[in-house]
């Protein structure tokens, strides 16, 4: 009874002491994009602009910490910014937005090296477009919450690393003013028929991503190239923004530490 | 294969692009573009009794590829105006049209210089848009507004109504203000509305066709909040034909109160809220696209009428004596 006791104690205390417990780094990615956008919007003009796209991106990606060999989540947060012309090139199209997402995927690692994830992602974009020269209906707000399924892959060799990512939103909640409806109305309080249910017929997009991670040292240097697709229609108004951008960024692992601990457990990045 | 086309055809439905109407580059693009516009956004084919379609033929054959950008323009322009709307302009590198026979086949009824140099002899004082002062005569205090384009703050109306406090009532003259921001116009009604008030009803397109229209959407301005000024003494409003758009709903909204007497002549209305769209070519073209409405539910787009025993024009022999008929007769109703 004495010697069980003992063996019991000093598992708990193993256990206790987080031998087993993979290590689960927090995969931090920061992006710089820039590209060509096509912007249509028909409540500001029928016309469709062309111009440049710029836009910044932060993801923190992790293993989940109750099942984390098959389970990684990430935060997303993003800021984009397009000048656009009209096909006369003698007026101006502003767009400016923010987003901010989080996805949680079920991983698979297959022979090769070769990974793959697939699982669901929540996303809330905010953003404006300004044509100055237009007389009161000189801007249009955009704002969405959508729910989407995503999938990626992700092969890595040696130093190399190759990746791809496409997210489909299917469902949620998108903002568009009436047919004619100015903002100087809304203002006073008429606020009937300004949020859409989202859905394949009514809000389509289409995000897709591939890049290589070149990993010669704990950073990696990170070059893709992503494709932003959307369209909407409500209320008799057509929506449309299409941005191709080339990626470059760096992604790190960064992992918690506490000196007092002996670790000797498997490390499980947040890479997929 | 036969597994995978729907799954292809759905995944191109999902992400396939919404159908925008497009037209081509030229004159004949162009023109079918701004009809198009037009006839899917302007308000008031009904109130002008405009037969667009009928536009279209008259107009439709008078154009083509080509004839030049000047005179394509004035081919567009002269069916914008059969809108007959003074907030309907086409805009291109070297002109734009407008529509002037709401005003020019009126009165002037306005000379800015005879009140700044026979009543203030030019003594007056000035801020922004506005130039005010005490009349010589009646203790009556005197507002020009002769736009509502740029803002003044709640801050600076308080001081021109401060300085303006000792008289017995005020004449503010809105001729010649051709219009601006609603906010504008809102920010200085506010200062002569003693409680909630409804401003007057906004009515929306809700589709292309001429009548989608949505339900009139009531709208209603508070009181300017103390410590500001509301002034709550006589006010007589003077307006002329070229009292249009904001500065036409301002009339609406301050004859509503019950100090305030409009008179003068009719206004020129404008009361369609404007919106801009463009044409492929890189010219645009603005048009009333929301009805604004008086606080009965009243179409104010021809004008509003001041009651008729207040009903006014300026005299021009009066005029070569250096007196202003009108503002005259506005100074006698508070007097």
């Amino acid at each position: 009874m004495r010697r069980f006791g003992l063996t019991l104690l000093i598992a708990l205390a193993a256990l206790s002491a987080g031998a087993a417990e993979p290590l689960r780094p927090v995969t931090s990615t920061w992006t710089h994009e820039a590209g060509g956008s096509r912007i249509a919007d028909t409540y500001l003009t029928p016309l469709k602009y062309s111009g440049w796209h710029l836009g910044l991106g932060f993801e923190r990606g992790q293993a989940m910490r109750f099942r984390p060999q098959s389970w990684v989540n990430s935060l997303r947060f993003g800021f984009e910014f397009d000048r656009a012309k009209n096909p006369s090139g003698n007026s101006v199209m502003y767009s400016a937005g923010i987003s901010a997402g989080w996805s949680m995927l079920h991983t698979r690692k297959l022979p090769y090296g070769v990974g793959i994830a697939f699982g669901g992602a929540a996303d809330a974009d905010l953003g404006a477009l300004l044509l100055a020269r237009n007389s009161n209906n000189p801007a249009q707000a955009r704002a969405s919450v959508t729910l989407s399924p995503q999938v990626s892959g992700y092969w890595r060799k040696g130093i190399w690393g190759v990746g791809a990512r496409l997210k489909l939103p299917v469902l949620g909640m998108f903002f568009s003013p009436d047919y004619g409806e100015l903002y100087y109305e809304i203002s006073l309080g008429n606020h009937k028929d300004l949020i859409h249910f989202a859905w394949p017929g009514s809000y389509r997009r289409f995000c897709g991503e591939a890049f290589v991670d070149i990993r010669p040292g704990a950073t990696a240097l990170r070059i893709g190239y992503r494709a932003d697709l959307l369209s909407f229609k409500a209320n008799g108004l057509t929506g449309r923004m299409l941005t191709n951008s080339v990626v470059i960024g760096v992604s790190c692992d960064f992992l918690s530490v506490d000196p007092r601990k002996q670790y000797d457990a498997e490390i499980i990045t947040a890479n997929y | 294969m036969q597994r995978l086309l729907p799954l292809i055809i759905s995944l191109l439905f999902l992400v396939g692009c919404h159908p925008i109407e497009e037209f081509e580059n030229n004159n004949e693009g162009d023109f079918q573009a701004l009809w198009t516009a037009i006839d899917e956004h302007y308000c008031f084919f009904k109130e002008k009794g405009v037969d667009w379609e009928e536009v279209r033929h008259k107009y439709e054959p008078k154009v083509s590829n080509t004839m030049t950008r000047r005179e394509f323009f004035r081919v567009c322009s002269d069916m914008v105006n059969e809108l007959k709307d003074g907030h309907t302009n086409l805009s291109s590198g070297f002109e734009t049209s407008y529509y002037r026979k709401w005003w020019s086949d009126y009165p002037e009824n306005y000379i800015e210089r005879l009140i700044e140099q026979n009543y203030f002899q030019f003594n007056y004082k000035q801020l922004g848009t506005v130039i005010y002062g005490i009349l010589p005569e009646g203790n009556v205090g005197y507002i020009h507004i002769s736009s509502f384009q740029s803002a003044l703050g709640d801050g600076n109306i308080d001081w021109i109504l401060s300085d303006l406090a000792l008289c017995n009532g005020l004449v503010i003259d809105v001729r010649n203000n051709g219009g601006g921001n609603m906010s504008n116009a809102e920010a200085w009604a506010r200062h002569f509305i003693c409680k909630r008030t409804r401003a007057g009803y906004m009515i929306h397109k809700t589709g292309p066709g001429h009548s989608d229209f949505s339900e009139p959407y009531e709208f209603f301005y508070e009181p300017v909040a103390a410590p500001h000024i509301v002034w709550e003494k006589p006010v007589v409003l003077l307006t002329n034909r070229s009292t249009f758009s904001a500065a036409n709903f301002f009339t609406s909204v301050m004859r509503s109160q019950p100090q305030v007497i409009h008179c003068g002549a009719t206004t020129g209305g404008g009361s369609g809220m404007p919106a801009s769209y463009e044409l492929p070519g890189g010219w645009s073209i603005r048009m009333s696209a929301v009805s604004v409405l008086d606080s009965k539910g009243k179409i104010t787009e021809p004008g509003i009428a001041p009651p008729r025993r207040y009903e006014v024009d300026m005299n021009m022999d009066d005029a070569f004596k250096g007196r202003d008929t009108m503002l005259d007769f506005a100074v006698s109703l508070i007097k």
